[in-house]
């Protein structure tokens, strides 16, 4: 009983962290561009994320080394090194633009100054770090996530065309010009990146070994990435709906956090407004806080320093340091006054350009039977993991090109 | 170290000076492409406004987020002005662009004067109709690239 618990409690933080500022962005865009046509892109990237998140988890269980240490013996020192500060880069600007989101969702909800709800929650965010365990860390944002919800249910009252909503399923290659096929190419690619953004493995795979994971909690791993990252995609193909329903008949192009929260609670009235801002600050506040750890994770473990948010500061002092930097120059960044939807547009997509080099490392190492012994990968393993990463890489050659092309997804 | 100083000042401030002065300049031209592009934009903030107004006048917003979103909508508006300004129109997109920009300083008025009109059904309504007509103008100027 108290290991299903465990599962459900873990399915639901699961599926709170899953979504994110990049995904509310680019999956309402989607919707209100192309309808139901990018759904294959949902459903793909859940797939490859399902595969990849669980592959972390096994991996840190059983070899006890979290995804930046495989990253180090697996490509190398120099290569890894390069993996590591482009990593941290897009992890610095993604918490930059996952701290300006806040700051706006919370301007919405109290009429306060930005700014200073800006500074206000970083430093808010440092203290919650620096007081709580990793496990209520992860709760708190995960389960306070679940009000997201709302859009889901906002989505089933304005009653999708379900038909349509399959015939998604599979790609449709024919658009209208040039134009659209190019746009349709970089939201796929997006929405497929915002799936798998690289932060959420890396979180993943250091919260197993935070949390003291052995081999008999494999099946709960394999519980939690499956089920958390499915029901987070029902979320996010909630969104896809809702921007195909609410904007795209109105001509609408949402680049805008309000007008995100807006559509979450359409069919509702201001309680369900005020529900859907706090789910958004939620999942948006808990990527800025995973986007810090991850950071100062990936550092250590490189360098193979000693890190855990459970020990005290000063028993890992890079650890302390590197979390706190991120805040700070995060906040840097956001105090400029970029806007954090520019932001994060430019996460995406240079993230999935460097998705290949984190992914890679993990799919040898999670098939390395000498390390792994009985829990490596099984056929049907490598050929999901392979394929993906064909696909991972192919999205990772596109991804630039899209963006320059299309400016930034301009339609 | 003072030779060096003298050497990278005059390599720097040339440089520095060029693109300052790119930067305040309109140098970029904006096709006949872009400019239809911008036209769409400013159509799409304006069916946002109108969707906004829409949801005021159900009396679903709370007072903070009406007040919050009808800014960051100005900041949009405001954007997309500036980047019309900025920008040097092709030969026979003048007129077009030019009622664009009219049209953003139009939407940016009404805005401004939504937070004060939440309680007010038929100023909100007077709002949205004025809305209309401006989408209307910017669907033509829009159509005549």
């Amino acid at each position: 009983m108290k290991k299903l618990l465990g599962i459900t409690l873990g399915v639901m933080t699961a599926l709170g962290g899953f979504v994110d500022l990049g995904q509310i962005v680019f999956t309402l865009q989607a919707g209100a561009l192309f309808a139901y046509q990018l759904m294959w892109a949902i459903v793909l990237g859940t797939a490859a994320i399902i595969v990849y998140m669980e592959m972390c988890g096994r991996v840190a269980v059983v070899a006890k080394e979290p995804v930046f240490a495989v990253v180090r013996t697996r490509l190398g020192f120099r290569l890894g090194l390069a993996t590591l500060i482009s990593s941290n880069l897009l992890n610095l600007i993604t918490c930059a633009a996952e701290l300006g989101g806040v700051a706006i969702v919370l301007h919405l909800l109290t009429g306060w100054p930005e700014r200073l709800l800006l500074i206000a929650t970083t430093l808010g965010f440092g203290v919650v770090i620096y007081i709580l365990k990793f496990q209520w860390i992860e709760r708190i944002f995960g389960l306070s996530g679940l009000m997201m919800i709302v859009f889901f249910v906002s989505a089933v009252m304005l009653h999708p065309d379900w038909n349509k909503l399959a015939e998604g399923l599979l790609p449709r290659l024919s658009q209208p010009d040039t134009k659209h096929t190019l746009l349709y190419a970089y939201f796929a690619v997006g929405i497929f990146s915002a799936l798998l953004m690289e932060y959420e493995v890396h979180f993943y795979s250091s919260g197993a070994i935070e949390e003291k994971w052995t081999p008999k909690d494999l099946g709960e791993n394999f519980a939690v990435a499956s089920l958390g990252c499915i029901l987070g995609a029902i979320l996010t193909i909630a969104l896809l709906v809702l921007g195909a329903i609410v904007f795209l008949p109105r001509g609408i192009f949402p680049n805008n956090l309000g007008t995100a929260a807006l559509v979450g609670a359409f069919p509702f009235g201001k309680k369900a407004l005020v529900v859907a801002l706090m789910g958004m600050m939620a999942c948006i506040g808990g990527a800025a806080i995973e986007t810090a750890l991850s950071g100062a994770y990936n550092v250590c473990q490189f360098f193979d320093l000693k890190w855990g948010k459970d020990k005290r500061a000063k028993a890992v002092p890079v650890y302390t340091i590197a979390w706190v930097g991120m805040f700070f120059l995060a906040l840097v960044i956001a105090v400029t006054g970029v806007r954090p939807l520019q932001l994060v547009n430019i996460s995406i997509i240079f993230g999935m350009v460097i998705l290949p080099l984190t992914y890679y490392p993990i799919l040898r190492m999670a098939a390395d039977k000498t390390v792994m012994g009985k829990h490596a990968n099984g056929r049907m393993d490598n050929v999901f993991g392979i394929g993906f990463l064909v696909l991972i890489t192919v999205a990772a050659v596109a991804a630039i090109p899209l963006m320059f092309l299309t400016h930034f997804g301009k339609p | 170290m003072t030779t060096i100083n003298r050497g990278f000042n005059r390599v720097l401030i040339p440089l520095l000076g060029t693109a300052v002065l790119a930067g305040c300049s309109r140098t970029s031209t904006l096709s006949r492409e872009e400019a239809r592009s911008q036209g769409r934009s400013a159509l799409s903030l304006t069916a946002e406004i109108e969707l906004f107004i829409d949801y005021i006048r159900q009396g679903r917003g709370t007072c903070h987020y009406i007040e919050g979103e009808a800014s960051y909508l100005q900041d949009a508006i405001r954007d997309s002005r500036k980047q019309l300004q900025k920008a040097l129109p092709q030969p026979g997109t003048e007129n077009s662009i030019q009622t664009f920009m009219r049209q953003l300083d139009l939407l940016d008025h009404e805005l401004s004067r939504i937070p004060f009109e939440m309680g007010d059904t038929a100023a909100l309504a007077a709002a949205k109709e004025r809305i209309l007509k401006s989408r209307e103008t910017l669907e033509k100027a829009n159509s005549a690239l």
